[in-house]
């Protein structure tokens, strides 16, 4: 499947990547050239909800409050945090 | 194995035996550990973290007691270890230090292991050579001009170099057999299930697995035993009962059948080819079976592969943000402009082309087309593999195309990179348990693997092959000629 430039920005958005503009040529290219090989499963009957797929039973764990980690712990590994709280960077318009 | 000499030599068993006896002083056997990675890691690059003072001290916190006493395992650098790096190999987890320990960690420790240090891989695990690392590519123990395989390669490098003699890695389409082959090591992916991941960073939920490196089976057999069972934070993992490993080596597999799959081999070279008819023979040699089994589907299987690990990873990577987690892009912006600026310079080149290949089959007018049907012909293989194991009790394959290929060999094409792992990813769609064992060295002195697939939870069974065949071989441990 030829995926264009047009492509790459669409999907790249959805993704919250950017590329250069030699970068998005590079990337239309090897999508095209991967997709191309993936197309053989366009044989294959699609199956949109999954049916097709059984998953193993899962065994949830009862729902009661456990130990968790502390709060200094967890906030440790965040650029900021104080009196139990991360702070982040201030939101300067768009979306 | 040798039951003497340098600890990374020596059998995981052998040290817990002579840790436990009290012959063997935990001093020792850190200080071994850390002379040899510190002679050998600036070479190899197996290890992107290793500190000889953490090193010393978890040496020193570990106990005598247990079926891993003593012990030294390399960690793949995508399994949590509490208050150290774990970096996935990627700029954007570049100073992540976790709060935890993984579930597996937990366990080894436990059991009387210590972490030796983190090993690299390609970044997120997405590769199959381990240049995809933020901190540079592993070398091959063999051949320091190619690549150890991917994406566990730190891992098989560390175990194939003598350095530990076991470690974990993690194996989503083959990155713990396919490293393990090209570096003449036995690697083990259970179950989907049997081992927890709670702690190791998702890359693919469905198709990810914590495996094993070691330099036998029976070492693979006894961390198996001490990582396997359920965890209550883990809900994939399965409640099946954990047997003992170890003992289900001994009896032989006289009387055992092993398929073969028409159109997966025939075309390799002559070299792998032969290699593969003549495991073929040391199998019929210990009174295997040989027959032919269907696996019409199989051919899709990295079509498939890449469909789903892709779009699962699109999914499990968009919370590598910048805010969320993950380092944040300097500067003032918008939201919108932080979350594209972090991920953009916090990822690599693969793992944006893997997230945008999943974005891609995910988006709206593509689902059904790339997803949906990758998923039906996912339920094709994995009933045509159920089907086959209701004939055979195992079904044999090449681990890899070819022998270890040349770094930069397949940088510039991602898709023939993708095509290494064609004989490993079936066994990941299906969730059944795999192992790669070494099976001979080329002409040019690399390693070939063997593949053992079984079905679910026939670990037992898989080991005990993979054991026999070791032993069968006459060359039990592959050390590389250093």
């Amino acid at each position: 499947m030829k995926i264009g430039i047009d492509e790459v920005r669409r999907v790249a958005a959805l993704a919250c990547l950017e590329f250069e503009a030699g970068g998005e040529a590079q990337m239309a290219e090897e999508m095209s050239r991967i997709l191309d090989y993936v197309d053989q499963i366009r044989d294959v009957p699609s199956d949109p909800d999954g049916s097709s797929l059984q998953q193993p039973p899962v065994r949830l764990r009862d729902d009661v409050a456990g130990e968790s980690l502390p709060a200094d712990v967890v906030g440790a590994s965040a650029p900021r945090f104080s009196r139990g709280h991360f702070i982040v960077p201030k939101v300067i318009g768009g979306e | 194995m040798s039951d003497t000499g340098p600890v990374g030599a020596r059998s995981a068993a052998s040290i817990s035996r002579d840790v436990r006896r009290g012959t063997l002083a935990l001093r020792t056997l850190g200080g071994d550990v850390i002379d040899a990675v510190e002679k050998r890691n600036d070479e190899l690059r197996a290890f992107v973290h290793f500190d000889a003072g953490e090193a010393r001290a978890a040496c020193d916190a570990s106990h005598a007691e247990g079926a891993l006493a003593g012990v030294p395992i390399a960690v793949k650098d995508n399994i949590a270890t509490r208050g150290t790096l774990t970096t996935c190999a990627s700029r954007i987890l570049s100073s992540y230090r976790s709060p935890n320990d993984a579930t597996v960690i937990e366990r080894l420790a436990a059991a009387g292991a210590w972490v030796a240090g983190k090993t690299n891989l390609d970044e997120f695990a997405m590769g199959s050579s381990t240049e995809h690392s933020a901190f540079g590519p592993t070398s091959n123990p063999w051949d320091p001009t190619r690549v150890p395989g991917g994406s566990s390669g730190g891992s098989a490098a560390a175990v194939a170099a003598g350095l530990v003699p076991v470690a974990l890695g993690s194996d989503t389409g083959g990155s713990v057999r396919q490293p393990a082959a090209f570096c003449g090591v036995t690697g083990l992916k259970p179950t989907w299930g049997r081992v927890s991941r709670s702690g190791l960073v998702a890359f693919a939920s469905s198709l990810d697995q914590i495996g094993i490196f070691a330099r036998s089976a029976r070492d693979c057999a006894r961390v198996l035993g001490v990582i396997a069972g359920h965890d209550p934070r883990d809900a994939t993992t399965s409640i099946e009962p954990v047997p003992d490993y170890e003992s289900a080596l001994e009896g032989g597999i006289a009387g055992l059948s092993v398929g073969i799959v028409e159109g997966t081999w025939e075309t390799l070279d002559d070299e792998m080819r032969v290699c593969f008819e003549r495991s073929l023979t040391i199998l019929r040699d210990l009174g295997v079976t040989v027959t032919h089994v269907a696996l019409p589907s199989l051919g899709l299987s990295i079509a498939v592969y890449y469909i789903i690990a892709n779009a699962e990873a699109s999914a499990n990577l968009a919370r590598f943000d910048g805010i969320r987690y993950g380092r944040r892009a300097e500067g003032d912006h918008t939201l919108r402009e932080g979350y594209v600026r972090s991920r953009t310079e916090g990822f690599g080149d693969e793992v944006k082309r893997r997230i945008m290949l999943g974005t891609f089959a995910l988006s709206s007018g593509y689902y059904d087309e790339y997803y949906g049907r990758a998923q039906h012909a996912r339920a094709m293989i994995t009933a045509e593999l159920r089907a086959a194991f209701g004939g055979v009790d195992l079904i044999a394959m090449p681990t890899t195309p070819t022998v270890a290929f040349r770094k930069g060999e397949k940088l510039a094409d991602p898709l023939s990179m993708y095509l290494s792992d064609v004989y490993t990813a079936p066994a990941n769609l299906a969730g059944i348990p795999a192992i790669s064992v070494p099976a001979a060295l080329s002409s040019e002195g690399l390693p070939i693997g063997l593949q053992l697939l079984g079905p679910h939870f026939a670990e037992p069974l898989l080991l005990r092959a993979a054991a026999a065949f070791e032993s069968s071989l006459g060359v039990p441990v592959m050390v590389p000629p250093r």
